[in-house]
């Protein structure tokens, strides 16, 4: 760890241990916790996605009064592979920045009446195929409103841009779905472990699950036999305290991200990564005269003086 | 009421510059940087890079208030190298890393 704080440029290793589309762990070896840490915040809060951003009700005789469902609607997470290359309404130069064009926009019309089972979220038509609720797809979507006889829904939705730092249902993490933590590691104490008996040796591998710790029959040391696994839970015998020592690997971390559906999970770490690059270069480039300034700031120093 | 738009916290407004810089006036070599819109994500990051460079005597940041957007970021140097070089400098070995990271990944 100590190690790790002198040098000057970190080379961190991956080891992707589960890999779904919406699920990711990953082992990232060899960094530290406040780059990791950084990681994480940069995926809830700075990864762009789309979500329903306004909604326009023309009829509802619904039991859920309007903006209940508008709620429940910007919660629905979309499809947002496209996010990278849409704009963000305020900055889109085709329309000005009102946030109705298809570059900046995706409408998505609903239009029900008392459907057998609920409305859900495969009844929204969308105006771009490539956005579209996340389990479109699926047998079951998610439900918005239940309909009685007679009752009616009809309404537009405009979805846009956004990232987490503006409101949470652009955030393409749930809530705490994305964690890390320190795999621990076991250290045996071998000049304690010498002063045992091959017979107390023995006695000291059966107090432990079976396959953790082995006597090697030719060398009649205790040897780890899963090395680098997890040990968190591990029951710690306390008359073994000395002789095995369990600790945390600080350079090492085990993280695990579970998306909404709004993106793949190794889709959002590499936008994460492509936002903190573009964010670091977004304040690297100073003017000139910054420089110029700085380099005489001794003489300019005196001279002020 | 009087709750700042949320896209305060990371649009800058116009006419405000990323990132100014004020020289120490009392510490040889030693400097502020103000970078607009930014939090500890940035901040710390940066800080510790900072930390590894063996030329850096100081380096910290703060987030003066939560309603402020923005972060200081104060470096110390030696004189052997200025607070502009040794922040510049952070910025690209923290670059460097990405890209290693990314590349690696990718694979």
């Amino acid at each position: 760890m100590e190690r790790l704080l002198k040098l000057n440029r970190l080379m961190p290793r991956w080891k992707v241990l589960e890999s779904r589309s919406r699920f990711l762990m990953f082992v990232l070896e060899g960094t530290t916790e406040s780059f990791v840490r950084v990681l994480l915040r940069i995926m809830t809060e700075e990864v762009p996605t789309i979500a329903i951003h306004e909604v326009v009700i023309e009829t509802n005789s619904s039991f859920l009064s309007d903006s209940f469902l508008a709620q429940r609607l910007r919660f629905i997470p979309l499809t947002s592979d496209l996010a990278n290359l849409m704009y963000y309404s305020t900055e889109c130069p085709n329309c000005n920045g009102r946030g109705y064009c298809h570059l900046c926009s995706v409408e998505f019309r609903l239009s029900a009446k008392c459907v057998a089972g609920d409305v859900t979220s495969k009844d929204l038509v969308t105006s771009n195929p490539s956005v579209l609720p996340f389990d479109f797809f699926d047998p079951t979507g998610t439900a918005i409103v239940k309909l009685k006889p007679g009752e009616e829904l009809t309404l537009k939705a405009i979805a846009r841009k956004g990232i987490g730092k503006d409101h949470i249902k652009w955030s393409p993490l749930a809530a705490t779905s994305a964690k890390y933590f320190c795999p621990s590691d076991i250290r045996i104490n071998e000049e304690l472990m010498e002063t045992l008996t091959l017979e107390q040796k023995k006695q000291w591998v059966a107090s432990y699950p079976t396959d953790l710790f082995q006597v090697d029959p030719q060398t009649q040391k205790v040897v780890l036999c899963r090395p680098g696994n997890g040990y968190h839970n591990m029951p710690l015998n306390p008359e073994a305290r000395g002789v095995i020592e369990v600790f945390e690997k600080k350079d090492t971390f085990v993280f695990t991200v579970e998306t909404t559906g709004a993106l793949k999970a190794s889709q959002l770490l590499m936008n994460a990564l492509a936002i903190l690059k573009r964010k670091l270069l977004s304040f690297r480039v100073l003017e000139d005269h910054f420089l110029d300034h700085d380099l005489a700031g001794i003489d300019k120093l005196d001279s002020e003086n | 009421m009087n709750a700042p738009d949320r896209y305060e916290r990371f649009v800058v407004p116009e006419g405000t510059k990323k990132v100014s810089y004020e020289r120490d006036t009392k510490i040889m070599n030693a400097a502020a940087f103000t970078v607009e819109r930014e939090d500890h994500t940035i901040g710390n990051i940066l800080r510790m890079q900072l930390h590894r460079d063996p030329n850096v005597l100081f380096a910290g940041y703060k987030l003066p208030h939560p309603l402020q957007y923005k972060i200081l970021v104060r470096i110390h140097t030696t004189s052997q190298s200025s607070p502009m070089q040794a922040y510049n400098q952070a910025i690209n070995d923290l670059d460097r890393e990405l890209d290693h990271m990314k590349n690696a990944f990718e694979v």
